[in-house]
């Protein structure tokens, strides 16, 4: 019974990495960025998340309008910031995105202070208790919602043109080029659909944790190793990376206690040295 | 003409304690440029010359500053004895990191040392040796050979001996065979982070000495600043460096000194109640440096030299 | 339909094309010949947009596609089918031919879908399977029906022959030349096998270094002595 209470609260972190290491995975594997940004992003929205909620503006209408600021920062990002570092160097725009975690820290410590705030739950009351497991409600829709983002977004990925040309650019620019699929929108939409889930992610997580500045930079570091594990081309991989990450890691921390804060180090350089290609990673070479 | 200028800025900084002996803290201040810029300098021979990004440096400082501090508080070495320690400890936590990263591509060495960075700050808050969550207090100042080192300016002239000290092996290394394939390698990159090209030992002789500059500047922060706690060496002091880095010239030898003055004088300037302020200015400062000035803060030095060059007639 | 005149192209300060000029007409197939470096593959990623020209003209039907960039000129109907195949090894091959065919309505997709499988019957068996799965010749067979997805009006293809059975090649040669008299589309050819882009060709350019040495009709050329000499080896 312990274990499976572990595990499904194993599954329910897990959801929250996986979502994570699917925004840094889908840049990552068509970009070849590593967007250090992805966590801060939802911070970021998060607090406006957080005073339209104080302005009694309903959860619901909060969520959609929270995604729709993140798409918009997506589009902003890419078309003013991004698409300009490209031509300058490959490690300015991994810098650019670690710059913006810098911004967003500073902006928001300084309007909002870095006062820890109490964020309100999706779902408040007591925990369900299902044969035996003990569920809190938030939790439960943190793990719904994560399971329908992914889905859409691999309906989105799988299912639609401009999803199968997002793929297609991961593989190979130059014949994603040539066949004349334009680059430059492709990315726009990768940005946005990055920094949507980047919002997602942070009103969930906000209503587990308290909301502060710095409240995203742990999930974004499990977000990473999530992608190390799916072995960082693949999208599926990071999926199931998160989830995985999240039961060893209830497991971990339950069993040996002791290692648990090592414990994140030790994976990763075991994934690396014996698992380079992650648990799930594609063996195909890639484009250098 | 030119030859003589780095001279007459050598005996300039070296007078700088007497010129400013009424506004002490200023060589406080100067001493933390120092610092962070001896850091700093660490990180730019592994990102600027190997093209490795690190998000663990501040970890490093850590584990040179506090091991230092153990030795000396708590096992009563000499301050040299303590110090030697701790680059030969950063020295092997840098090899441990920086061995597996060489087979690695890409950003797996930007995770690993960010997970380092982590484990780091969660190990010391749970030791008592480290003091903890409290903060490791009372940091004997820098004791050679019996004399302790007081007033800001006899600690100033110390941690510029070990700037200069860095500069000068940096500048080697650029120079050397393993710096030059190095540099050759990263430049015939064009996007990837690295591959396996067989540079292995530079790319580890760069790791090694990132971290032994890291430990070093961690060993006269403790010193310097007598307090230490792992909230000062968690992610954001890492990105910082890194942003100090950017904004001072990737790959140039003044850059990390320049933006670190940048760094730690800003805050001063814009004055305490935006200070919060200051990192979202820094952070775009790194923003416009990667869109329009791919040397820095390293232009303007290059500019001087351009114009002294013409000053003498060439 | 396809005009260049007096076209110079450089990599950064390197030129590698030094004023060419060459003309496909309508239902020709024209191919330029020449040996590995002379700057052949260069010529097709101008044309397609990949590049831009240093100096020069390049008209599509009298208008001037210099400056567009590679979806304007797919768009306008010329499919560059590059060399090295660059197909998406982890899609599916439906996924490589509605990539094909970006541009197309969602019904039209269908129907040039239809339409390429029928030339190539290989393909239809094995839509849903990752096109990586495919043996060399089978890929190369989807890099041309993935260039036909887009309804061309104009084909410039990089070295079809490239590391395929001659047996294979000839396959592919015969498609073309189908492709050619059936649908009226005109190719430009880039070839190293130098023999087969003769037989199939109407007019031929010889590249050396980046400029044309010899250019004519592909049955005149065939028969002189220093093309057998150099490019037909004997």
């Amino acid at each position: 019974m312990i274990l499976l209470n572990l595990l499904i609260r194993g599954l329910i972190t897990g959801a929250i990495y996986s979502l994570t290491s699917m925004g840094i995975v889908l840049i990552l594997s068509t970009t070849l960025v590593m967007n250090f940004a992805q966590g801060d992003m939802g911070m970021l929205l998060a607090y406006f998340a957080f005073f339209m909620l104080a302005r009694q503006i309903p959860y619901p209408v909060v969520f959609v309008i929270v995604i729709l600021i993140g798409i918009l920062l997506g589009f902003l990002f890419e078309k003013y910031l991004m698409s300009r570092a490209r031509k300058t160097s490959h490690l300015g725009m991994v810098m650019i995105t670690l710059a913006l975690t810098m911004i967003f820290e500073g902006f928001v410590g300084y309007t909002f202070s870095t006062m820890p705030l109490l964020f309100p739950k999706a779902i408040s009351g007591d925990p369900l208790q299902i044969f035996g497991v003990i569920i809190d409600k938030h939790d439960l829709f943190t793990f719904i919602v994560s399971i329908i983002i992914v889905i859409v977004l691999f309906i989105i990925l799988y299912k639609t043109k401009i999803g199968i040309a997002a793929r297609s650019l991961a593989e190979d620019e130059f014949g994603a080029r040539i066949l004349g699929i334009p680059i430059n929108s492709i990315y726009l939409f990768i940005w946005m659909a990055a920094f949507a889930i980047a919002g997602v992610s942070g009103i969930l997580v906000a209503g587990r944790q308290t909301l502060e500045p710095h409240f995203m930079v742990v999930i974004q570091l499990k977000g990473f190793m999530a992608a190390v594990l799916g072995g960082m081309n693949s999208i599926i991989g990071s999926v199931l990376g998160g989830f995985l990450l999240g039961m060893i890691e209830n497991l971990v921390s339950f069993y040996i206690p002791q290692i648990k804060d090592s414990f994140s180090l030790i994976l990763i350089v075991l994934v690396l040295l014996f698992l380079p290609q992650g648990i799930f990673g594609k063996r195909e070479v890639r484009r250098a | 003409m030119k030859k003589f200028i780095p001279y007459i800025l050598l005996i300039l900084v070296l007078f700088l304690p007497l010129i400013l002996r009424e506004t002490p803290s200023i060589i406080g201040y100067l001493n933390l440029v120092m610092i962070y810029g001896i850091s700093a300098q660490g990180l730019n021979l592994l990102l600027g010359i190997g093209g490795q990004i690190s998000l663990g440096h501040a970890a490093f400082m850590a584990i040179g500053g506090y091991t230092s501090a153990i030795f000396v508080v708590h096992y009563n070495f000499p301050f040299i004895i303590a110090l030697i320690i701790s680059i030969v400890v950063s020295a092997i936590f840098g090899l441990i990191v920086g061995f597996p990263s060489l087979r690695l591509k890409g950003f797996y060495l930007a995770i690993a040392t960010m997970a380092l960075g982590n484990v780091v700050g969660d190990v010391l808050r749970r030791m008592s040796i480290t003091g903890g969550d409290q903060g490791f207090r009372n940091i004997p100042t820098f004791d050679l050979f019996g004399f302790e080192l007081e007033s800001y300016s006899s600690k100033f002239y110390l941690i510029l001996f070990f700037f200069l000290l860095t500069y000068f092996i940096s500048r080697n290394f650029i120079k050397s065979k393993s710096g030059k394939s190095l540099i050759a390698m990263r430049d015939s990159e064009v996007g990837a982070l690295s591959v396996g090209v067989n540079i292995s030992n530079a790319k580890l002789l760069a790791f090694i000495l990132a971290s032994v500059f890291a430990g070093l500047s961690g060993v006269l922060y403790a010193h310097d600043i007598s307090y230490l706690h792992p909230s000062n060496f968690a992610l954001p002091l890492s990105i910082n460096l890194l942003a100090i880095t950017i904004i001072g010239g990737l790959g140039t030898l003044w850059g990390p000194i320049l933006a670190s003055l940048f760094w730690i004088f800003l805050p001063l300037i814009i004055g305490s109640k935006l200070e919060l302020l200051s990192s979202v200015i820094f952070g775009i400062v790194v923003i416009l440096v990667v869109l329009f000035l791919p040397r820095g803060l390293s232009e303007i030095i290059f500019r001087i030299e351009r114009n002294l060059k013409k000053v003498n007639g060439i | 339909m396809l005009k260049i005149e007096e076209l110079y192209v450089s990599y950064g300060p390197v030129e590698a094309i030094h004023g060419i000029s060459i003309e496909v007409k309508e239902k020709e197939i024209v191919s330029i010949l020449g040996s590995n470096g002379a700057g052949k593959s260069t010529i097709l990623k101008t044309i397609s947009g990949i590049l831009k020209p240093k100096k020069g003209v390049i008209t599509l039907n009298n208008k001037v596609i210099n400056d567009l960039d590679p979806s304007q000129i797919v768009k306008m109907g010329v499919t560059h089918i590059p060399e090295g195949r660059h197909i998406f090894p982890n899609l599916t091959i439906k996924e490589n031919l509605i990539l094909g065919g970006y541009f197309l309505k969602e019904n039209e997709v269908k129907k040039q879908m239809d339409y390429v499988t029928t030339i190539f019957p290989i393909l239809k068996e094995r839509l849903n399977s990752k096109a990586g799965s495919l043996s060399g010749g089978e890929q190369q067979m989807l890099v041309i029906g993935r260039g036909l997805m887009s309804k061309p009006k104009l084909l410039l293809l990089d070295e079809p022959s490239l590391g395929l059975s001659p047996k294979l090649v000839s396959t592919i040669f015969e498609t073309l030349k189908t492709l050619n008299q059936n649908e009226s589309l005109p190719i430009l050819l880039v070839e190293q096998n130098a023999k087969k882009a003769l037989q199939i060709s109407d007019r031929s350019y010889i590249l050396v270094n980046g400029k044309i040495v010899l250019s004519g009709k592909s049955e005149d050329l065939i028969e002189k002595e220093e093309v057998k000499k150099l490019y037909l080896g004997r």
